[in-house]
This record gives structure tokens, C-alpha cells and sequence, in this order.
């Protein structure tokens, strides 16, 4: 199982988070099946996936795991949540 | 005089009259006070939680404050009610109608002026023995090592990424730590970037010059929650005190979960 925790009402999901079970594959392809579940998209409007979310993997951040490329598997806990950056 | 809970304490105006006529500097007498267990009643209610030690150690602090609107007008006010030795204040801008809503050195009489020397007002007027160094002036590749040069920590209160990296770039060069703090709409996020760590670099890889505020917002309530986290982190780091901190990254949910701690690997 791979635990998806979503901080910050990130792409309006009301859930704070979701198990896959059975999920084997790259970050990409949980996020297309997320988006499959929620029916939404996490890709806001004109933004590419990257530049207004965060993606960590077991308290990694994606960046030196391969991004969108970075494998996910069972027993995995993905966070997301939006790129805040007012002050 | 002894305080209801029995601390010795001083008023303000006896602690200033006698640094005076001893020629000494005020926060220098308070230290000194303060080693020899008498409090200056300024600080008493800080007592049972920083200790005498405590207090008498943050006096002799240095810390910066690197953006002085939203985030770092109330970090500004938090850190001269503490008693934060040294204070360097650190912004470019001047306020503008659209900070009102939750700048709180902001009011409307200070519309168009600089918000360093707006700070460096308010912690003069709260805490006169706190010394200032304010500099109306963006941060950047040129004056960043001499503004942040002899800090202990310096607090991210910026609203750019380009800013922001450059702060981080500077602090990591100097061996300074930075708490980090940004807010959009109901959301904020706070870590402690010690000067070896990636997180901050990690998180914004990849992204523009500004984040979901420009969809969200900024509105008044987010950023005095993320300013008291900055704050509580940035002092205990001075203090030494043991903390977790910067093992978690601190997401902020206004929306109705509060405060949740995303654990990060080490």
C-alpha cells in the first residue's frame, strides 16, 4: 500500500489522504491514478505539474529522486502540497 | 521588589536610572541584572519559560530579519519584546496600500515609507535597550555577506524566490541559520535550514518566482501564526535549546487542521 497525504487542501482535495493499494510505478503514473480516483487535476490552469506543487517521497523531496520519474512502491508515503511563497 | 511569584524584579524607569548613573549601557545592566537573579519586570513573564539564563543570553543575541512586511513586521515586534540583543533589519520596499491588510508596521500614516526604518521605529519603541541596524535596501549578491555578517540566525521573511534563494545562498557562506517561513491564502510553511541542510533548495526546485499567493493571497490572519512559529523556532536555535525542528518541515492549514509536521529525511 502507498499512503498518498495531502497537506493544505492542495488541487482541492478534501480527503487528507488516500491508500493505493497495489501501486507499483513512477510518481507520474500514482499522480494520473490519483487524479483517476479524485476525478481532478493537479495541474492548475497555464502551470506545469512541478511549478505550483511539492511532491515528497518519505520525507525526500523528488528533486534527488528522479522527479515525475521517481519510483514509487508498496509501503511508500507520498506528500503534496502547494509552493507557498508570500511574505 | 518581589513579584507575586517571588522574583526579585526592577521596574524599567529604576533599571534605566541606574545604567545611567553607572555609565553602563541598559541591556548590558539587564544581562547583568539578570545573571545575579534580579529580573527587570519587562521581561518577567518570560522567566518560567526562558529561565533567567535564558534571557540573559538572548540580550546578548544577534539576529536578522530579512523582508520587514507581512511576515517580518510581527517577527520584528515578537524578537524586541523578547529581548533579542541585536536586531539587523533588512528590506528595500516601502509600504503601499495593499500591505495594510496585514502588515502590521503598516498604517496608513506610513504609506510610502521605508519598512527597515519603519522596524527599526517599532523596536525602539518597544524595547529601547535592543540595538538596531536597519538597511532600507534589497538583499543582494553584493551587500548580502556584509548586512548578515555577524548573525546567529536570520529569519526568511521574503515574498520572491529569487530573493529568497539568494538569502539561503549568503546564510549557507556564512554559517548562519535560517528560519524559514512563507504564506499563501490559508496555508504556510515554516522549516529551521541549518546551514548544511538541502531542504530549502530541495523544495524549490524547479519553481518560479512566486507561488500559489499570487492565485491565494495573502490575507491578515496566516501570517502572524507563521511569524509566532518563526519566532518560537528562531529562539530556541539562540538558546541552544534542544529541538527537533529541523527534522520537520511545518505545513499550516487555516483551513481547519492547523498546524501538521511533515517528518523529513535526514
Amino acid at each position: 500500500m502507498v499512503r498518498v497525504l495531502y497537506y493544505c487542501g492542495c488541487a482541492g482535495i478534501s480527503e487528507t489522504e488516500t491508500r493505493v493499494e497495489g501501486f507499483s510505478g513512477t510518481l507520474a503514473e500514482l499522480i494520473k491514478r490519483l487524479e483517476e480516483l479524485h476525478g481532478i487535476s493537479f495541474q492548475a490552469e497555464g502551470h506545469d505539474l512541478l511549478s505550483a506543487l511539492i511532491f515528497m517521497i518519505n520525507g525526500r523531496h523528488i528533486a534527488s529522486a528522479g522527479g515525475l520519474d521517481a519510483p514509487v512502491s508498496d509501503g511508500d508515503a507520498v506528500s503534496i502540497f502547494p509552493f507557498a511563497g508570500g511574505g | 521588589m518581589r513579584d507575586e511569584s517571588g522574583y526579585l524584579a526592577v521596574p524599567l524607569a529604576v533599571v534605566r536610572e541606574i545604567a545611567s548613573s553607572e555609565g553602563l549601557g541598559v541591556r548590558e545592566f539587564e544581562a547583568e541584572l539578570l545573571n545575579n537573579g534580579i529580573i527587570p519586570y519587562r521581561y518577567l513573564r518570560n522567566i518560567g519559560t526562558l529561565g533567567t539564563d535564558g534571557q540573559a543570553k538572548l540580550l546578548t543575541t544577534s539576529a536578522a530579519v530579512v523582508g520587514c512586511g507581512g511576515l517580518g513586521g510581527l517577527i520584528v515586534e515578537l524578537l524586541a519584546r523578547a529581548g533579542v540583543g541585536r536586531l539587523t533589519l533588512i528590506d528595500g520596499d516601502v509600504f503601499s496600500d495593499s500591505n495594510l491588510n496585514r502588515q502590521a508596521l503598516c498604517t496608513e500614516a506610513a504609506l510610502g515609507l521605508a519598512k527597515a526604518e519603519a522596524a527599526a521605529a517599532r523596536v525602539r519603541a518597544i524595547n529601547g535597550a535592543v540595538e538596531t541596524v536597519p538597511y532600507a535596501a534589497m538583499l543582494t549578491e553584493g551587500n548580502a555577506k556584509a548586512f548578515l555578517e555577524g548573525n546567529s540566525i536570520v529569519f526568511d521573511a521574503l515574498d520572491n524566490l529569487p530573493s529568497r534563494r539568494l538569502l539561503l545562498k549568503a546564510a549557507r557562506g556564512l554559517g548562519i541559520t535560517v528560519i524559514h517561513g512563507a504564506i499563501a491564502g490559508w496555508w504556510g510553511q515554516v522549516c529551521v535550514a541549518e546551514p548544511g541542510s538541502e531542504i530549502l533548495t530541495s523544495l524549490w526546485e524547479g519553481k518560479g518566482e512566486k507561488g500559489a499567493e499570487t492565485t491565494v493571497g495573502t490575507p491578515g490572519f496566516t501570517p502572524s501564526a507563521v511569524a509566532s512559529l518563526q519566532v518560537a523556532l528562531g529562539i530556541r536555535t539562540l538558546l541552544g535549546l534542544e529541538t527537533p525542528a529541523s527534522k520537520y518541515l511545518f505545513l499550516l492549514n487555516l483551513e481547519g487542521p492547523g498546524l501538521e509536521r511533515l517528518p523529513l529525511e535526514r
